[in-house]
């Protein structure tokens, strides 16, 4: 039994019914299904900010614009790195994959930094978790949001750490591709947050 | 389940060492013995374990309904406290839907959607293992709150505020909600596997449109199932922040909304009812041809109506709410909606009972069962219209009338269906024969008792006799009703013993016939029971209803005529023909991680309740669970097979075949 | 496999069961009956109900008649071996069977909508009253009658209204979800905290009406009962005069003077109001689970039930004061009640009934 990694054509793919692989298309379906997750967690939140706050702070008082859209563009140019990084795995160039992955968990460490670092803010600011009806729905959606981008990140730098040789041995491209399609829905849920939560008052 | 020892065996020869590349950990190799259950990830022996631990949740959710109906036998009852009477039928209603019907349905969907559609197994056989283990677990933890402090009592539907800590302080709500969400990831997680199962690993051959009704109903349901449990996930969470950590969701004090919770339960809790019966629907559709000796009237229109009810089960779910005060508009609306969703129910009731015209109707078990929950869904759907109709639903809704109609959709509806199943398939499962003379008793008094349980309830709810009270004074007429629809409810519990006692004596009454009701799905091809590969070789498939297109051609008469024995090719050896050699066959190797994995849910949820150090252990067991998972060699080397796949998320491939594919069709 | 057996006593069994079940439906003395309403508004619910019941009924007979002919009629004969048609189904037939539902489902909608547009309408002509659901007991207020010389006032579990007059309930909840359902009267209706919604009842029948809370809420959800009283409105006119009046504080020398100071010192007065007397408590409590509230004991002797309408309070004086005082030994002995006192002597019982019975 030979123990070398098989360099040549990783993707001997199975015949599937439908030509693409399982795992993408699962990755679809819980995709799917956490979109009903966050629509849940959004709609939940724009009911209760709609009614009148009885104790503490509105959250609208407590945004800081500027600083929220810094941290929304480093998630947004981490989808870019994403999208380079997938492009790096398909022209099977691991050590540029690498670098593109690690930046992209890093885009989305900092993203999370400024996300503990808004909720240390606004909780100085008297805007705790059991303040209001806000507060309670304001920290879980953007908690949640936040927990799939740290499950985001701990994947990607597995991901970055198992593509250490250029011969790719069990991060096969479409591992990345399917990594990044989760990274994607995160972000792009994360633009709909932002437009809907700080945004539109 | 000691009965499926005696299947074939996987043969490793000893001594084979893993030498995967990233492979930290040996994957375990006994597929035989009783360890080898926690390790499987064979979709079969998954299926069995579902299937025998949901039945033993439906006879405890039995007990709980004898208690509620010797509570309620006679006025002022005093079998059970107030207290107790409550978290009784919580405990019922949860148990019923989540415990018992979602997994006796997961037990059906995971062992024969494979199997019907030419598959070795499911996508993502360690991820159906954990399914499972998570399910279990998530029972089980739900269970914990009985023994420490109290059950849940704020009813399944568990309406805010009512759950708060204010009005319901024990533990048992926690308990309930964490265990739900348990349940839920493992729903979740197999609803994923399932879908990606019936688009992605059918046989060559096996278009979507030949796949079998009940793979059709129970994608349906997957879909329902992915859809709607987050909507759930998100209310239980709400809840538990609420209850655990003093956030304001149902807070009314603080300007929230009760009916919030009940938007979030019904958009998940209407689908839920269809994500129950639809499979039911599907067994039943394979049920009926078999015995009627035709094919099934209307297959496209089956399917079709199938589809339809999913996507209009999201849009009705208000009609829970009718006297919550709404407003007139939405009330109407959903009002309509629901009257709508009866068409293409309707349309199912048509095609069976097209199917059964001018068929040769042979009654088995399986037969009896179908018929009976032709009937008694025609009930439950009928007494469906009655409450559509929101303005006089204000009189029904939370009495006895509704109950009677639920319990008609999902005893009648989806239990029959399960019990339809389980005579139909049990040959299949476990090479053994159920008795017919007691399975028709078993029918008949199950019949009997849920007509006399659940028929009574129409009248008393009509005579304003609320439901979920813990006992009712004598002087409002309710009496007679009570005691006929308590007698009634033991009848059934009778029922359901003489299928225990069934069970038990034909434990030796073995069987190797392949084929035993003449079927007409790919299930049949294969031996009983059904052998750990599945298939010889990968099916290929030309028809809709494929194994009897094998079976019978048309003469040259134009009259139906069954092939020479010697021309029906089983697609594994039966009876006693030598067994495949499993060398041949690629199967995937059992695994230890779904069950770390899924253990480390009820160690968060303990954490979460007593004492966050075991989050901390649980938090450990999911994450060592998830990375040991992934780096463990993705398959045994004796098989021939190198890692190409496997260590991505999830199993990637499951099983294939290694062999060459059938090449022995049925001519067209 | 051979046929079931055919089983005569079966049919005669179920057979029996169909006419003992009309029989039973048209049950008398069931005093919540819902198709025997007692107001326009509950008559034209049943009106709908039995007239979609008509309609589903007549579907039952066609569907299960065709069932059972089809079993009876298409049995394979033992030694048969021959197939039926091997027919896949018949587009025409499935197109005619589908129009079915959809006609008869159109035509309910048709003949339904309308009532729901018609419940939530309430004419100018109405008698106000908010109704406050309660674990585990109804709180009723007139406040029209503020404007009238004696003032609003609060009554507990009977609510009063004038025959023939349509009563635009204000539905409150002072803690969880309850529903306020008098059956003979109109349906139910959710009272939900932090929620006010509108809901119409009537009685076109002097007389008594049950009722119960429909929503389950809480250990005592089963106890929580009401009753409807609809008088003349001369009556009503009376009652609503009597309700008006306050108590007052009993003579020192009397024999209820005991009971009342017995009331303060047992801290009956930190959740029960006696308007005139001990005021201490809110008129009434909403969507503040936390604060004390019980019923209001203001002309307690005037009504004919009390502890969510399960323990009646009978014109017989034996009968009233065993009642009352069992209570008062163990108000427990009503599941879940929310009422708790401390152990009592029998001489403080006797003392406190005393007490109440002069409040009327």
């Amino acid at each position: 039994m030979s123990t070398a990694v098989p360099s040549a054509p990783v993707e001997h793919a199975h015949q599937t019914s439908t030509g693409l692989s399982n795992a993408k298309i699962a990755m679809w379906a819980f995709l799917g299904s956490d979109c009903m997750l966050f629509g849940g967690l959004i709609s939940t939140f724009l009911l209760l900010r709609a009614k009148d706050v009885v104790a503490g702070p509105e959250v609208k008082d407590l945004y800081d614009i500027p600083f929220t859209s810094v941290s929304s563009f480093m998630l947004v140019m981490s989808s870019l790195t994403m999208v380079l990084a997938v492009s790096a795995m398909r022209r099977r160039d691991g050590q540029r994959a690498r670098i593109w992955l690690v930046a992209t968990a890093l885009l989305g460490a900092l993203f999370v930094a400024g996300q503990v670092y808004e909720f240390t803010v606004f909780y100085e600011e008297g805007f705790g978790f059991t303040t209001n009806l806000q507060s309670s729905a304001f920290y879980v959606l953007t908690g949640f949001h936040g927990v799939h981008v740290a499950i985001g990140i701990l994947m990607l730098l597995s991901l970055a750490s198992m593509s250490r040789s250029d011969e790719l041995g069990v991060s096969p491209p479409e591992t990345v591709e399917i990594a990044g399609l989760y990274w994607h829905f995160v972000d792009v849920v994360w633009i709909v947050i932002f437009t809907v939560v700080y945004l539109i008052r | 389940m000691a009965l499926t020892e005696e299947r074939p065996m996987l043969e490793l020869s000893p001594g084979d060492e893993l030498t995967q590349p990233l492979g930290v950990f040996r994957r375990p190799r006994a597929i035989v013995g009783w360890r080898s259950w926690f390790t499987s990830v064979d979709h079969k022996k998954i299926g069995i374990m579902y299937g025998a631990s949901s039945m033993v949740f439906f006879a405890i959710g039995g007990l709980e309904a004898l208690l509620i109906r010797a509570q309620l036998a006679r006025p002022d009852g005093e079998v059970l406290n107030a207290d107790t009477y409550n978290q009784v039928f919580t405990l019922h209603g949860t148990t019923m839907v989540f415990l018992v019907i979602i997994p006796v349905l997961a037990a059906f969907a995971n062992y024969f959607i494979p199997i019907m559609i030419g598959a070795r197994d499911v996508a993502f056989p360690r991820m159906n293992a954990y399914s499972f283990w998570a399910f279990i677990l998530g029972g089980l933890f739900l269970y914990c709150s009985v023994i420490f402090g109290g059950g849940p009592d704020g009813g399944w539907f568990a309406y805010a505020p009512n759950t708060s800590v204010t009005w319901s302080p024990s533990h048992g709500m926690d308990y309930w909600a964490l265990g739900l969400i348990m349940t839920g990831v493992a729903s979740t997680v197999g609803a994923v596997n399932l879908i990606v199962t019936c688009l992605n690993m059918r046989a060559p051959g096996m278009t979507l449109l030949k796949m079998p009704v009940f793979v059709w109903m129970s994608l349906v349901a997957q879909f329902l199932l992915l859809f709607a449990l987050p909507v759930i996930t998100v209310a239980l969470f709400l809840l538990m922040f609420d209850r655990l950590f003093d956030a304001n969701f149902f807070n009314v004090e603080q300007g929230a909304d009760p009916l919030l919770w009940q938007h979030l339960f019904w958009i998940f809790g209407h689908p839920e009812v269809y994500i129950l019966v639809l499979p039911s629907f599907g067994i039943v559709s394979e049920v009926i041809p078999v015995f009627a000796r035709k094919p099934l009237f209307g297959y496209y229109a089956m399917i079709l109506s199938g589809i339809a009810i999913g996507f209009m089960g999201f849009g009705v779910w208000v009609h829970h709410m009718f006297a919550s005060g709404l407003g007139p508009v939405s009330v109407a609306a959903f009002s309509l909606t629901t009257m709508f969703i009866a068409v293409p129910t309707g349309v199912k009731i048509f095609n069976w009972l097209g199917t059964l015209w001018q068929g040769k109707l042979t009654f088995s078990v399986p037969m009896m069962f179908a018929v009976g929950l032709v009937s008694l869904f025609t009930i439950g759907g009928l007494s469906g219209v009655t409450h559509a109709v929101a303005a006089s639903d204000t009189q029904q809704t939370d009495t006895y009338y509704i109950v009677a109609h639920f319990h008609y959709v999902l005893f009648g509806g989806s239990m029959f269906g399960i019990f339809a199943g389980m005579y139909y398939w049990w040959p299949k499962i476990f090479g053994r024969l159920l008795s017919e003379r007691i399975g028709k008793w078993h029918f008949w008094l199950m019949f009997i008792g849920a007509n006399l349980t659940f028929g009574p309830m129409h009248i008393l709810g009509m005579q304003g006799m609320p439901r979920r009270q813990a006992s009712y004074p004598s002087d409002y007429g309710w009496d007679v009703w009570n005691l006929v629809s308590s007698i009634g409810s033991t009848v059934i519990a009778v029922s359901f013993l003489l299928f225990v006692i069934n069970v038990w004596v034909t434990r030796k009454n073995v069987t190797t016939d392949p084929d035993p009701w003449d079927g007409r799905t790919l299930e049949w091809a294969v031996a009983s029971p059904t052998p750990v590969q599945n298939f010889t070789a990968e099916p290929r498939v030309s028809h809709l209803d494929e194994w009897w297109h094998r079976k019978y051609e048309v003469g040259a008469d134009g009259q139906l005529t069954r092939r020479p024995d010697d021309q029906i090719a089983y697609l594994t050896p039966v009876r006693d023909e030598a067994p495949t050699d499993l060398a041949t066959v690629h199967l995937p190797s059992p695994s230890y991680w779904p069950l770390v994995t899924a253990l480390a849910l009820p160690f968060i949820g303990f954490g979460l309740l007593y004492t966050y150090w075991l989050c901390l252990v649980g938090g450990l067991l999911l994450i060592g669970g998830i990375y040991g998972w992934a780096l463990e060699p993705s398959l045994d080397p004796a098989s021939g097979h190198h890692g190409d796949h496997g260590a991505d998320h999830g199993d990637g491939s499951g099983a294939d075949s290694t062999g060459a594919a059938e090449t022995v069709g049925a001519p067209a | 496999m051979t046929a079931t057996p055919r089983r005569p006593w079966l049919v005669r069994a179920a057979l029996l069961t169909g006419v003992a079940l009309v029989l039973g439906a048209c049950a008398s003395n069931a005093p919540q009956d819902t198709l025997d309403p007692a107001s326009p508004l509950a008559d034209e619910l049943a009106n709908l109900f039995n007239g979609v019941f008509l309609a589903a009924t007549a579907v039952f007979v066609v569907v299960e008649g065709l069932l059972l002919y089809a079993v009876i009629r298409f049995r394979r004969r033992a030694g048969d071996e021959a197939f039926p048609e091997q027919t896949h189904g018949n587009p025409k037939t499935e197109l005619v069977l589908l129009a079915g539902p959809v006609i008869i489902m159109t035509i309910v909608a048709i003949f339904s909508l309308g009532t729901i547009f018609q419940q939530s309408d309430i004419p100018d002509d109405v008698l106000k009253v908010t109704v406050t659901g309660q674990k585990y007991w109804w709180a009723y207020s007139y406040p029209e009658q503020a404007d009238i010389e004696g003032g609003s006032f609060i009554t507990a579990n009977e609510l009063h209204i004038p025959v023939g007059q349509v009563v635009d309930l204000e539905m409150r909840s002072g803690d969880v979800i309850h529903s306020f359902w008098a059956p003979r009267l109109n349906g139910k209706r959710d009272t939900v905290p932090g929620r006010s919604t509108n809901w119409k009842i009537q009685s076109s029948e002097v007389g008594t009406f049950e009722g119960q809370c429909a929503e389950f809420c809480g250990t005592s959800h089963a106890y929580m009962r009401l009753r409807v009283i609809a008088q003349t409105q001369e009556d009503f006119d009376a009652w609503v005069a009597s309700q008006q009046q306050d108590q007052v504080v009993p003579a020192a020398t009397s024999d209820s003077y005991a009971g009342y100071q017995l009331f303060q010192t047992k801290n009956c007065a930190g959740c029960h109001r006696i308007d005139g007397v001990y005021e201490d408590v809110p008129v009434i409590r909403d969507s503040t689970p936390t604060a004390p509230s019980s019923p209001n004991l203001t002309h307690l002797m005037d009504r004919t039930c009390f502890a969510g309408c399960t323990r009646e309070l009978p014109e017989d004086e034996a009968a009233r004061r065993n009642n009352l005082e069992a209570w008062l030994r163990d108000p427990q002995g009503k599941p879940g009640s929310l009422m708790v006192i401390a152990p009592l002597s029998e001489q403080e019982i006797d003392d406190l009934y005393a007490y109440l019975v002069t409040l009327d």
